[in-house]
């Protein structure tokens, strides 16, 4: 069988791609954090896909939820 | 009663028959008919357009998957099917009637309508009938033979040699051949221009396909009149030997050749056809049950696929690895997923799908299937105890494999896209109840693939097991138990998904993805991995492992500084073709090798491989025939490189846990990870 449409996985890589653009015209200062965030996007796209919603939406609750676990850590280490 | 080892024909079915050691060919007549379902005027029709030809036929009622419908059964010799058929639809005006039954292999309906089996075992355990089979190639040299194997040894293609291979061919009733570059054939031709006495030969072309987005090429396949010709680049051979074929064949009631040149896909659509006919179910010529009607949004719900984790990149110790066995035919055959079980209104709801499942009545594929799984899980279980069950394991592993496919293929005649669907779907929430539940009791889920999870934990595994058996009707086993394993990052920097290697506490090794495994690098790579696995293997926890830095360093550095020492066969790279030469844009060294063998008169096709050396790139200079001295450093220094980067992240991880040296870490596929 041939897929019919693009997993959830490829469409992250899409938007990671999307945003990638950006890098273009930033700061070298800001590109390093930038980068990290695509990295935190596509962390969860197990998840995004195994509750089917928007992969837009889900690259974003990736990113919040990677950040709270950092802002967890720091936490835990003060 | 003796063994049948082989069947040929159709309108007279041979058998052959083994008796000590004797091939005994019996011949019988073979008749068989084909059911026309439709409309009863148009069955009346033809009916009377039937009165007046030649074909005998009655009026009768069958079933289908479906349920039961009356037509006309059409009494044929199988010969004279496809012109029957022809001459039906052109009266049914090519869309007024059904016709069932129609396209079988004779041979395989002559087996299972009369009860015989090939290749018949009194008990699972026994072994298979002994055939007298030859292994036979050679080595091929611009358009002549330069020399010729025989079960392995290797001689000139002298006329004694031919005269031996003569009386072989002439003794074995089963040929096993390697006719890559068309060696076998061209041996063939050469016995043949000797005076020398051969079967009558029949030779069909190699082919290119592609699967998954490869390009892949099938030898040209040569059939020899009164033998078993089986080619050795088949996959089911390559993957379980003769014990596998025979197996498909006992399995699908395919002849062994046949049973070896067709796709496992291919032998589990046999065999579902083969219960077909036991069971007088009607087995359709075209299928037309469609896709059910779905909205956008239900089709993206419900048209994805297994799941698979990102696992964090790092080093691991004490892992379990526990796999659903057979996941997907098990979900078919426990949870009743059938063409005809799947519907919209009646019995339980497929999580995330508008689906539903009958439970009433046991599915046709659940029951054609049922009997398979519960042979492979035998096997499976007693497959350490003997080689050949090893095989039979393996050959019904693929044919499980692929029946989950096959339900989503639009020209299977027992699939159904809904089928698909629900068995992911399941299997999706099958995999989720076991994490959750391995959570529940101690575990943390470092990585989980479609059917198999990484764990860790102190929880009691055993127990686990039995839970997430108990909760989701699946088998799950124990595949390994990890002293440590390393999952290592994609070029992105997340976790790679199926590149990792792990140790295993009885000291073995499982390796994925990583250079040793692939098929497109030089030698040199493999060779590095290899020993580089040898520093590693009495590594009993993760701190170990870090105490092999120097050790690793050294072995890198000898590979990259004494590499023009390295005999000449680690530069060998076998190139995969994945166009013809005119259709390479760029003059890279697929194209280059190409064109010098069309200079030599050999055509290469797209998914073959061809190995050489790389002695410039730059330049464009590869060496197939040890023409060239000297190979292209940067080329396979870059290789080498390639081939550190597992290892380097594996000590480095191992460093970093016993936290008495920090390497600087110039590659950002380390910083990143």
């Amino acid at each position: 069988m041939g897929r019919t449409t693009p997993t959830v996985r490829q469409k992250m890589e899409i938007i990671a791609q999307k945003y990638g653009r950006m890098r273009s015209i930033m700061r070298a200062e800001d590109v390093e954090i930038f980068d990290r965030i695509m990295l935190m996007g596509r962390k969860h796209s197990p998840e995004i896909s195994m509750a089917g919603i928007d992969p837009e939406t889900g690259f974003l609750m990736s990113v919040i939820l990677e950040m709270m676990k950092l802002f967890r850590q720091g936490e835990e280490e003060e | 009663m003796d063994p049948i080892i082989n069947g040929t024909g159709d309108d007279r079915i041979s058998l052959w028959y083994l008796r000590n050691g004797k091939i005994i060919k019996r011949r019988y007549c073979n008749r068989t008919w084909v059911f026309v379902s439709g409309d009863p005027f148009d069955l009346d029709f033809l009916a009377r357009q039937l009165d007046v030809s030649d074909f005998g036929y009655n009026w009768s009622s069958r079933s289908d998957v479906y349920g039961s419908m009356d037509g006309i059964e059409i009494a044929v010799n199988p010969s004279r099917t496809k012109d029957l058929i022809r001459s039906v639809e052109r009266i049914g005006l090519n869309r007024k009637f059904r016709v069932f039954n129609g396209d079988l292999d004779p041979v395989m309906r002559f087996m299972t309508e009369n009860g015989l089996e090939f290749f018949h075992l009194d008990s699972p355990y026994d072994h298979d009938p002994p055939v007298e089979s030859l292994l036979v190639g050679g080595k091929v040299r611009g358009r002549d033979i330069a020399g010729v194997t025989m079960d392995g040894e290797s001689y000139l293609p002298e006329r004694m040699v031919l005269m031996d291979l003569e009386e072989r061919i002439s003794d074995s009733p089963m040929i096993i051949y390697d006719n890559s570059y068309e060696a076998f054939k061209l041996i063939l031709y050469k016995m043949r221009d000797l005076g020398l006495k051969i079967p009558r030969v029949r030779t069909r072309t190699g082919s290119t396909y592609q699967s998954y987005g490869q390009m892949h090429y099938k030898s040209p396949t040569v059939h020899l009149s009164g033998k078993i010709c089986i080619p050795s680049d088949s996959f089911i051979y390559a993957e379980a030997g003769l014990p596998g074929i025979y197996e498909i064949s006992r399995t699908s009631s395919l002849p062994p050749a046949t049973a070896a040149m067709v796709t496992p896909g291919t032998a589990v659509s046999t065999m579902e056809e083969t219960v077909a006919v036991k069971n007088g179910v009607l087995v359709p010529l075209y299928k037309d049950d469609h896709e059910l009607e779905k909205s956008v949004e239900e089709l993206s719900l419900t048209d994805r696929g297994g799941i698979a984790l990102q696992p964090e990149p790092g080093l691991y110790e004490d892992v379990y690895e526990i796999d659903f066995s057979s996941m997907y035919p098990s979900i078919i055959v426990r949870y009743n997923l059938s063409p005809e079980t799947i519907g919209k209104t009646h019995g339980y709801v497929v999580p995330d799908t508008p689906y539903r499942v009958n439970t009433e009545k046991t599915g046709f594929l659940s029951q054609a299937l049922g009997n398979l799984l519960e042979k492979r899980l035998f096997y499976k279980s007693i497959k350490w105890e003997d080689e050949v069950y090893r095989s039979r394991d393996t050959s019904l592993k693929w044919m499980l494999l692929t029946s989950f496919g096959y339900t989503g293929y639009k020209n299977a005649k027992f699939g159904k896209i809904e089928a698909h669907e629900s068995i992911t779907s399941i299997g999706r929430s099958v995999l989720s109840k076991a994490m959750k539940l391995a959570e529940s009791m101690g575990f943390s889920v470092i990585h989980g693939i479609v059917d198999s999870l990484w764990i860790k934990g102190d929880g009691d595994v055993e127990e686990l097991m039995r839970r997430i058996k108990q909760d989701t009707k699946i088998d799950i086993v124990l595949d390994g138990h990890y002293r440590w394993i390393v999952f290592l990052p994609a070029r992105s920097g997340l976790g790679s998904l199926n590149r990792y290697i792990g140790m295993r506490m009885d000291g073995a090794y499982k390796i994925r993805g990583i250079e040793l495994r692939r098929k497109d690098v030089p030698e040199i790579s493999r060779k590095f991995q290899l020993e580089a696995l040898k520093i590693f293997e009495g590594c009993e926890s993760v701190s170990d492992i870090g105490s092999k830095y120097l050790e690793l360093q050294s072995l890198e550095n000898r590979y990259l500084k004494t590499m023009h020492e390295f005999p000449r066969e680690y530069f060998c790279i076998n190139m995969k073709i994945t166009r013809r030469p005119e259709d390479y844009k760029v003059r890279n060294m697929q194209k280059i090798a190409l064109e010098d063998l069309r200079r030599q008169g050999i055509e290469v096709s797209p998914g073959e491989r061809i190995p050489m050396v790389v002695t410039d790139r730059k330049r464009g200079i590869i060496d197939m025939e040890g023409n060239y001295e000297g190979i292209d450093a940067d080329f396979y220094r870059h290789h080498l490189y390639r081939a550190f980067e597992c290892f380097d992240f594996l000590v480095s991880r191992g460093m970093s846990e016993r936290k008495n040296r920090v390497r600087k870490l110039t590659d950002p596929l380390f910083q990143s990870a």
